[in-house]
């Protein structure tokens, strides 16, 4: 269920960490905290989807290499899976779309930073079976954003030295298992779709409405609508046909947009009459 | 009854072009022209103009498609505003359909031609709704689109529909030639079913072969007039959906206008009716027949170029090519209102919405008029209140004093014929002259109440006329008259004219011009009020010629309004059209239909079928008007008038006011609140003879006459006799008398409010009136309403018989010739019969006499008992008259007076029980008082009275008859004592005494039976042995040592205590066993009966029979048992046989409580509860038991009764009064209903003598 971004320089340790991270959450899976023995923890990285390290010469290739990545990040994401993101990660526009994409699906997230100078870089990737070429390492590094744990895609940010012995994993798993009020934002929630015969309804109301008036005008000063507990109250002088028809256009304009039950139309528009025969002058 | 009052004339500025076509935007309020199609302007430009008279252009447009090819130019056919998609559509004869937008989006195309009608549009027309638009087209079909311009339907105008639907037959039932009319002229005779003549659809003279489409008001139906085959013409009426629906029948010199009764009854069109030379309008109904015409007064070939209802159908307008005409109809009559002149071959249309508002579109500029229907006036007070209502029918004016008779138009008491058609109406404010008036010309008439109205003049108005419209005229005080006139520019001007009568000349007072337009005007105290349209009130005052500024104001402008004086202040009261009546800046109600102002009320009519009345106040916030429900509590100010109802006039000095019903009748009511105003304000005045006219006419409660102001009645009685005077009606207020106030109940003052109305309380109020009144008519008028004093004194409560009889001995013996007339007067107030007995009580036998003569007395039966009494002396005669009137305490007094007849007396008086009043008469005699004594203590003794009866009897010195009646009561010391002082026999006394103590002793006083062998038989012992028993131990102590005799003390004493001690004792042991058994024998019931139920209810606990036998009681097996007593049929078969025998059967089982039985327990409950109350009657007399034996050294016999007594109460208090705790379920205790809990009584510890042991 939550999402954990790891971000950081090539070559300093992510996936060490990653590594280290999946163990101590299965431990904790195993051992039923929090209950959450059903949960399962996956790691999704390059080497997972045979991403090669010269993909991030062109950034034709890296931003193929990256939606692929968002792609098997969404596809993981549930409600009982643990995602460890373990890329580079290092464009905060991208960390905030996978924030996005944690949110909609109703979960936690968060950012762990391994914090690793470069010299320490350049020696790692020295020593790696899989080196990236210097020149890729340079430019990633000179363009990699940094996170900043008050913005609130970044947040909560947890950042790890070289030389801490471990990841903070009470503190991580606190976050990411005891927060769980996530709601995705109102623009974003799809809306109901509305009657589909609203505006043959409000039509057909209100001219039965107006032609019950007409028929009874003659007659009486209080018309009882069936099918309604009001009765409608018709002002001293003749109300003619047009007026009740530009107070029928009237009340379809006001009340065309919006989505009312169809059994409460007549009552309304009965109350609107009253209340436009009340004001006349 | 209601004339067209103009409002507004207003002229629009001119447009730069010639209009050919309107059309009204009901949302902004705007009106739209088209100009153009012509030489000038080959193109269309549409103007818009608003009602502040801003004119700009909206849109100018030209087509290649309105040239045709020959060069002619194209019409504009019809024009309407669209209010859904806010365009105007404009259909063109060539056949283009144009929609301009009136408020374009910048993106968007202003005009777009729609589509166009091959064979070009002869007519078309929106329907009423704006759904459906109708085209007829030059291919002779009728297309029908919907507001997107899709075609509905599209049918040809065959001529074969001529045949389907001519079918117009009548019969002609009812015409002279189906009467018969004797032999004679039977060779006249011809087919009845044929008519006189039949139309055959012949053209008019004067026909324009035009096409005319008219809706239905709600849109349902669409009619069209056209040139049929024939030629002739003919309407067609089509369905909303294109559905052929009826075709006029033919009628010569149709023409081809056609306007449709919004209300959907009649289709109006125009025929010239060749017969009279005359032009007519002729109705339709929808399915094609005729239905009623009116003549519009013009001749045959005159020109008409329009026809239009309004909205509301209350107006039918006919234009011609220089004026309009207004029509209004009532009662079946076609009023002509009002004529405009018009420039020439202007058009006119209503509003859609507003339905008194006309526009008149002439050839550059529009012209908007807009009326009122209204009554003359609405504000009248007395003594001027005629009811003067003038109503307009073309030249003529009906005039009705509708105060001195009801006559409903087109009928009039006054027909008054002028030269011109009137437009304008008006009366003063006094009710004494009328005007009439054109534009021209202005005529006055006067008007008296025992006169004709006669002409005052004529005068020439014309030359005020330049640059203004006339529109109202307003009648001042005396022959003043105002003009109200309309100019340019949104301004009003008025006139203020004196009409002299010699000259034959107009002298202008007063005239002034208003920079806003002004409505109407009110006259009201030398003031002029004028309405804006914004609804302010500007007042002039006409003393000083000069505009007063003045804060009074309506909210909304009203289309009617008066300004009423109250309290030296004015107070405006005014309609909206809209049925909102204001008074100031408040809104008194709404629904009104009509209102009517007087001196002091409010009155208007709701649409809600009621008829207000608000009382005038100088404050317009503390005017009250009263809930609809008023009528339910029959509050003065409200009553329920006919629907639809409105008030044409209100009479306050007839307190009358005149409705018209919907159909044009009149209908007079006098409601209760002016009747009462009327009879207070009566009644103030002191005028009483007015105010009594008023409730008898009325039927009003004449206590209203006293109880409105009793003190002011009690100060004026001479003024209310004078002011009624006439004998049957001062009769009629004194039977009408009642000990209420009406004014509290049935005729609540609602001008008062309650904190303001102090009621005077009049206590006998009937008998004080009646007495004042009589002491007034008989000092006064004592020869002439000796009826009206009879009336007083009967009308008392009780009614005073003797002295009105006493009235009429003294005109007896004055000998007046009244005395007939007064007694037949009295026997038809009172009973005869009972007047007969009267009389004989006073003892005149002559008034007697000739009062049986006024009734249906036999004369063979009471001549001579008459004259039996008159042959006797006079105190003789007295007491048989007193005889027969049963009025015996009277006759016994009048035998006392007679002579030697005190036998006599004494008879009569014990005949009929008079002792005390005997005793009263001889109150001065002590010898015949003793003997009335006597035998009144005889009867005394008789009745069982002999204590009474003894106490005469020693009164008077009967010393035997006294004894004897002492002894019947036991009065035993009287007795004896008078026995002593009377007698010297020793035996006697014994002997008496004798016979006192045995009955003493029958009767259980033993101290009595003590006391008297004591005192007066010398006998101790026995004195002993009865004080004794009486339980009276310390005296009997005291007798036996006061004796001296050892004996009696040591022997007898001892003894008798011995006995009263083992009497003591066996009680208190049958207590103990009482006690024992029974308390065992209840908890064993109990235990038996929570153990085996059924059986127990059955009645069978106890059953001794045996086995072998089976054995049910007859009475027991037919009530309910445990399982079958809820049952229906076991309750009707209990009901049945529960008679008033079985009833008592069981009532007399349970009395005996047989053991066994389901009524032991409760028979052993209530015998417990007996015995307690036996207990707690014995405790005193074993206390004093007590203390006797030990005083006697019968210490052991008083210790052991003590001990045993208390034993007794403490068992009470442990074991009895537990079980008495428990409710008793008896018999009819049905299973699961609680039994009552019972009332346990409280039984204290035995108080013990401390010193024994």
């Amino acid at each position: 269920m939550p999402l954990i971004i790891v971000s950081g320089y090539p070559s300093s340790g992510k996936t060490t960490r990653s590594n280290e991270l999946k163990k101590a959450l299965e431990d904790r899976i195993h051992q039923n905290i929090d209950n959450t023995k059903d949960y399962r923890v996956i790691i999704i990285n390059d080497e997972s989807l045979n991403i090669e390290k010269e993909t991030y010469r062109e950034s034709k290739n890296e931003k193929a290499a990256r939606g692929l990545l968002y792609s098997a990040v969404q596809r993981e994401l549930s409600k009982s899976t643990f995602v460890i993101c373990d890329a580079l990660n290092y464009i905060k526009g991208f960390r905030y779309q996978l924030y996005c994409e944690s949110k909609s699906m109703y979960t936690t997230h968060c950012v762990i930073h391994v914090a690793v100078p470069q010299d320490l870089c350049r020696k790692f990737n020295s020593n790696k079976e899989q080196p990236y070429p210097d020149d890729v390492l340079e430019q990633l590094m000179f363009r990699y954003e940094e996170p900043n744990g008050m913005t609130r895609w970044d947040s909560p940010l947890f950042t790890v030295l070289h030389d801490d012995a471990s990841c903070p994993i009470d503190d991580i798993w606190s976050v990411l298992i005891h927060n769980k009020n996530v709601k995705p934002n109102q623009a974003t929630m799809v809306k109901p779709p509305a009657e589909v015969n609203y505006l043959y309804e409000l039509d057909k109301t209100t001219q039965d409405v107006i032609m019950l008036i007409l028929d009874n005008s003659n007659d009486t000063s209080l018309i009882t609508v069936p099918g309604s507990k009001l009765q409608i109250a018709l002002p001293s002088v003749t109300v003619s046909l047009p007026l009740l028809q530009r107070l029928r256009r009237q009340f379809i304009q006001i009340n065309r947009q919006q989505s009312y039950n169809t059994n409460v139309l007549k009552e309304m528009f009965v109350e609107f009459l009253n209340g436009q025969f009340e004001t006349l002058d | 009854m209601k004339n067209l009052v103009t409002h507004l004339h207003h002229v629009f500025p001119n447009v730069n072009g010639s209009i050919k076509a309107l059309a009204f935007n009901s949302i902004s309020d705007k009106i739209y022209v088209v100009c153009g199609l012509d030489n000038e302007n080959p193109g269309i430009e549409i103007y818009e103009i608003s009602e502040n008279d801003d004119v700009s252009k909206l849109v100018e447009f030209d087509s290649p498609s309105f040239v045709s090819d020959n060069g002619d130019i194209d019409e504009i056919q019809s024009m309407q505003f669209l209010g859904e998609p806010m365009a105007i559509c404009l259909s063109l004869k060539g056949g283009d359909i144009v929609m301009v937008k009136v408020d374009p989006s910048p993106e968007e195309a202003p005009w777009e031609i729609i589509g166009n009608v091959e064979n070009g549009i002869v007519a078309s027309c929106w329907s009423t709704d704006e759904q459906v638009f109708c085209i007829i087209t030059g291919g002779d079909t009728i297309l029908f689109m919907t507001k997107n311009f899709d075609i509905i339907s599209e049918t040809s105008l065959s001529d074969a529909d001529l045949n389907e639907f001519n079918k117009h037959i009548s019969v002609g039932w009812g015409r002279s030639e189906t009467q018969f009319r004797g032999k004679r002229v039977r060779a006249k005779l011809r087919d009845p079913t044929l008519p006189e003549k039949i139309d055959e659809g012949k053209l008019s003279d004067v026909d324009d072969g035009k096409t005319y489409i008219c809706w239905r008001g709600d849109s349902q139906y669409v009619s069209i007039n056209r040139l049929e085959k024939g030629p002739r013409r003919a309407i067609r009426v089509y369905s909303r959906e294109g559905l052929l629906d009826s075709i006029s029948e033919p009628q010569d010199g149709q023409q081809s206008l056609l306007s449709w009764k919004p209300s959907g009854s009649v289709l109006a069109t125009i025929k010239s009716d060749s017969s009279d030379n005359s032009s007519k309008v002729i109705f339709f109904e929808r399915n094609g027949l005729r239905h009623g015409e009116f003549s519009l007064r013009r001749r045959e070939d005159e020109k008409y170029t329009g026809l239009a209802w309004n909205v509301s159908s209350s107006i039918l307008a006919v234009s011609t090519e220089n004026s309009v005409m207004l029509w209004t109809t009532g009662n079946y009559h076609w009023y002509l209102k009002k004529e405009i002149n018009i420039p020439q071959n202007a058009l006119i249309s209503w509003h859609p919405e507003h339905a008194n508002t006309l526009y008149i579109t002439g050839k550059n500029h529009i012209e908007k008029v807009v009326f009122d229907l209204k009554y003359v006036t609405e504000f009248s007070t007395s003594p001027n209140d005629f009811g003067l209502i003038p109503v307009i029918d073309g030249s003529s004016l009906l005039v009705t004093p509708l105060s001195l008779c009801n006559i409903p138009p087109p009928m009039c008491r006054y027909k008054l014929s002028l030269d011109y058609n009137v437009q304008m109406t008006s009366i003063n404010a006094t009710s004494d002259m009328l005007f009439a008036a054109d534009d021209r010309r202005l005529t006055a008439f006067t008007f008296n109440s025992q006169e004709d109205i006669a002409k005052f003049g004529e005068f020439d108005i014309s030359t005020y006329a330049e640059g203004l419209n006339f529109k109202s005229l307003l009648g001042l005080s005396g022959n003043q008259v105002l003009l109200l006139a309309d100019g340019t520019n949104n301004c009003s001007k008025f006139f203020v004219f004196q009409c002299d009568e010699d000259n034959e000349s107009l002298k202008l007072l007063a005239s002034e011009s208003f920079e806003s337009c002004i409505l109407n005007a009110s006259y009201c105290s030398e003031m002029l009020f004028f309405q804006t349209s914004s609804g302010k009130l500007i007042s002039y005052n006409l003393n000083v010629k000069s505009i007063e500024s003045i804060s009074l104001s309506f909210p909304k402008p009203c289309s009617d309004f008066v300004v009423v004086p109250v309290h030296e202040t004015f107070v405006p009261i005014g309609l909206t059209s809209y049925g909102r009546l204001y008074a100031e800046q408040r809104l008194l109600s709404t629904g009104v239909l009509s209102f009517f102002c007087t001196e002091r009320f409010v009155l208007f009519t709701t649409t809600k079928n009621l008829l207000k009345f608000v009382h005038l106040v100088s404050t317009v916030d503390d005017l009250q008007v009263v809930e609809d429900d008023a009528v339910d509590r029959h509050d003065e100010r409200c009553r329920v008038v006919e629907r639809g109802s409105k008030i044409v006039a209100s009479m306050p000095s007839k307190m009358a006011v005149v409705l018209q019903m919907p159909r044009g009748n009149l209908e007079t009511i006098y409601p209760r609140i002016m009747v009462l105003d009327g009879v207070r304000t009566y009644i103030k005045a002191l005028k009483y003879g007015d105010a009594f006219k008023v409730c008898r006419t009325h039927r009003l409660d004449l206590n209203i006459l006293f109880d409105y102001d009793p003190d002011l009645f009690l100060k004026n009685i001479p003024v209310f006799v004078d002011g009624l005077y006439r004998v049957d009606y001062l009769d009629l207020f004194l039977t009408s008398l009642k000990p209420e106030n009406v004014t509290t109940g049935m005729y609540s003052d609602t001008s008062k409010s309650q904190s303001q109305q102090s009621v005077t309380t009049i206590d006998n109020k009937v008998n004080l009136l009646c007495k004042i009144i009589r002491e007034h008519l008989t000092s006064k008028y004592g020869d002439t309403h000796f009826q009206a004093i009879i009336t007083s004194y009967l009308c008392e409560s009780p009614p005073k018989i003797e002295a009105a009889l006493g009235m009429i001995s003294g005109l007896i013996k004055a000998q007046s010739e009244t005395v007939d007339l007064a007694i037949e007067h009295m026997c038809f107030l009172v009973d005869v019969n009972m007047l007969f007995d009267h009389a004989l009580g006073l003892y005149d036998l002559k008034l007697a006499l000739l009062i049986a003569q006024q009734s249906q007395k036999d004369p063979r039966e009471y001549v001579p008992f008459l004259h039996e009494f008159q042959k006797q002396e006079s105190l003789r005669r007295k007491f048989n008259i007193d005889c027969y009137l049963k009025r015996y305490e009277r006759a016994l007094g009048h035998l006392k007076e007679m002579e030697n007849a005190f036998d006599e007396f004494k008879n009569f008086t014990i005949q009929h029980k008079l002792y005390p009043r005997a005793l009263e008469l001889y109150k001065y005699d002590k010898e015949a008082q003793k003997e009335v004594l006597i035998i009144f203590a005889q009867y005394l003794r008789e009745n069982g009275k002999s204590n009474e009866a003894a106490i005469a009897y020693e009164s008077v010195g009967k010393i035997s008859e006294a004894i004897e009646a002492y002894k019947s009561a036991g009065m035993w010391r009287e007795c004896l004592s008078i026995l002593q002082q009377t007698t010297n026999s020793e035996d006697l006394i014994r002997e008496t005494a004798e016979d006192l103590a045995s009955l003493c002793i029958e009767k259980r006083e033993h101290c009595d039976a003590g006391s008297i062998n004591l005192l007066y038989l010398s006998n101790p012992r026995e004195a002993v042995i009865q004080m004794c028993k009486g339980s009276q131990y310390s005296e009997a102590i005291r007798i036996a040592r006061a004796t001296g005799d050892s004996s009696i003390y040591k022997d007898l004493l001892i003894s008798v205590l011995g006995e009263s001690f083992g009497e003591a004792s066996e009680l208190v042991a049958d207590f103990r066993n009482q006690i024992k058994s029974q308390t065992e024998r209840i908890l064993v019931l109990r235990e038996k009966k929570k153990e085996d139920p059924i059986s127990w209810m059955e009645g069978t606990m106890e059953d001794q029979t045996p086995d072998d036998i089976s054995l049910a009681s007859t009475s027991l097996s037919t009530n309910r048992s445990l399982y079958t007593q809820y049952t229906k049929s076991s309750n009707s078969s209990k009901m049945t046989r529960n008679t008033s025998k079985n009833n008592r059967r069981l009532e007399r089982k349970r009395a005996r409580g047989k053991k066994g039985t389901v009524f032991e327990e409760e028979y052993l409950v209530n015998s417990l509860r007996r015995l307690i109350a036996r207990v707690e009657e014995i405790r005193p007399e074993v206390h004093r038991l007590l203390e006797a034996l030990v005083r006697c050294n019968m210490t052991t016999q008083a210790s052991e009764l003590q001990r045993n007594f208390a034993n007794v109460i403490g068992t009470i208090g442990e074991k009895v009064i537990p079980i008495l705790s428990v409710p008793v379920s008896t018999f009819e205790t049905a299973l699961g209903e609680q039994p009552q809990a019972p009332v346990v009584p409280n039984v204290k510890p035995f108080e013990k003598l401390s010193i024994l042991i």
